[in-house]
């Protein structure tokens, strides 16, 4: 669950990193995470994401190769605890 | 409408532990009300926007919690939020987006409006502010509305 405290504080961190001139992307978000926050009115601009952890590391130009299914990482519904 | 008495429960809202409690709370009601996933997380995410505000806009108070059934054989969770703080002078203008008092995003009010399907707010200046929020469970087309 992300309310708008929790996105403030992402932002916050993702800005902080941004300071030192590190970019920040947020991975492993649940559809029904994404949905919720949108329907609150919480686009989170400036907050970079990426289904998974290999999909972020893609867009420095590193590749990762998936040895093993990690759900956990993928931010998938099925898992909720 | 009927209110089944053994599902109605308060909990106080004084700190950030009781933040955590009241969303535990809630997403493990409407876990066992056969909620789909998405509007288990718009109420615990409601609950935690309008806990929050109790706690630091109307300086503490507590959440009823309560299960309803309407005609169609739905069920629906209702929270009511309430404090005895200062009370909100114009509802109007604390329920538009980006308003607030706090320093915060002021999405919280105007947002958790939008992911219920019922809200209401009752506030006296002076007395204090309840918070009613109900969410209905959608018919199982898919599980997940």
């Amino acid at each position: 669950m992300v309310d708008s405290f929790l996105a403030r504080v992402l932002a916050e961190l993702a800005a902080g990193a941004r300071l030192l001139a590190a970019q920040a992307v947020l991975v492993g978000m649940r559809p029904s995470v994404a949905i919720t926050l949108v329907e609150l009115g919480l686009a989170l601009p400036g907050l970079d994401t990426a289904r998974t952890v290999s999909e972020a590391a893609a867009r420095f130009g590193i590749e990762i190769r998936d040895t093993a299914p990690r759900t956990a990482a993928r931010g998938t519904d099925w898992n909720e605890t | 409408m009927s209110t089944d008495e053994r599902t109605s429960f308060r909990l106080p809202v004084r700190n950030d532990a009781d933040l955590m409690t009241v969303r535990q709370r809630v997403r493990g009601l409407s876990q066992e009300q056969g909620f789909g996933l998405v509007q288990q997380t718009k109420l615990v995410t409601a609950a935690s926007e309008l806990a929050r505000n109790t706690l630091i806009h109307g300086g503490g108070g507590s959440v009823t919690v309560e299960l309803s059934t309407d005609g169609d054989g739905r069920t629906g969770i209702t929270l009511v939020f309430s404090d005895e703080g200062p009370g909100i002078p114009d509802i109007a203008l604390a329920l538009r987006d980006g308003y607030s008092t706090a320093g915060g995003l002021g999405m919280g009010l105007s947002g958790s409006k939008r992911l219920v399907d019922d809200f209401e707010v009752e506030t006296t200046p002076g007395e204090g502010t309840a918070v009613t929020a109900t969410l209905w469970s959608g018919p199982p087309l898919n599980g997940r509305r």
